[in-house]
């Protein structure tokens, strides 16, 4: 049986995050959140 | 944060719904995802990196930014028949215009910038500076280009989370959570 969760996968996720990253603009500030893990943009 | 949430939520329903109609978790290759990469590093070191994003001036940021995204819309166009690639194009050049037009930075309130950082009260934003040093730049309603595409709806106000997002995050977001929703979807062949 294939793996569910399979390397072409992973890298298609990986890119999907990093192209939102770049794309978005929100503005994050307060919150316990955003004080543990800095405002990630 | 915002858009994180969405793709964690994309993947976790995506692979849910995968699992119970017995399915491969399946991705359609992209064409030129290095391109991703090659607009993310300039951004990461203005943005990020402490030792930079203090460094540069503001006008280089911006060209960056502007730059960064004009490679990211490449890449969503010539990734175009995938699955909510028009949404995430969609999300980014309404962002982009937005940017363009009020200097090269997403436009945020003054107001909305003192209800994410409610512990600096007293010290009132200055109109025109950058936003922590991110992507925003204090505007007033009145002098902002396109309002209605800034920074302009806030995350429900309670003490956990406090964000700002645009009209083109909202699609980015959903384009995101479609596509990941979408591959635990019936084009992918059965588990054996």
């Amino acid at each position: 049986m294939k793996k569910q969760f399979n390397s072409r996968v992973a890298l298609f996720v990986m890119t999907l995050v990093l192209f939102v990253l770049g794309a978005g603009a929100p503005a994050a500030g307060g919150g316990i959140i955003n004080f543990i893990f800095g405002p990630l943009f | 944060m915002i858009l994180v949430i969405a793709v964690i939520a994309g993947l976790t329903g995506g692979l849910i719904r995968a699992r119970i109609k017995k399915r491969y978790y399946q991705a359609k290759p992209l064409r030129f995802p290095w391109l991703v990469l090659l607009a993310l590093i300039p951004q990461w070191l203005v943005f990020t990196l402490p030792a930079a994003r203090n460094m540069v001036p503001d006008l280089i940021v911006s060209i960056i930014l502007v730059l960064s995204q004009t490679v990211l819309f490449i890449f969503a166009w010539i990734n175009w028949k995938t699955p909510g690639f028009w949404l995430l194009a969609g999300g980014l050049v309404l962002n982009l215009v937005v940017i363009m037009a009020n200097g090269g930075f997403m436009p945020i309130a003054p107001d909305t910038a003192q209800w994410l950082i409610p512990n600096l009260s007293g010290e009132p934003w200055e109109i025109g500076e950058r936003f922590v040093k991110g992507k925003d730049i204090i505007l007033p309603i009145e002098k902002t280009a396109l309002y209605f595409l800034s920074d302009r709806f806030r995350t429900p106000a309670f003490d956990l989370y406090r964000a700002a997002f645009s009209l083109g995050d909202c699609f980015i977001a959903a384009g995101a959570f479609w596509l990941l929703w979408a591959m635990g979807g019936k084009k992918y062949a059965k588990l054996t």
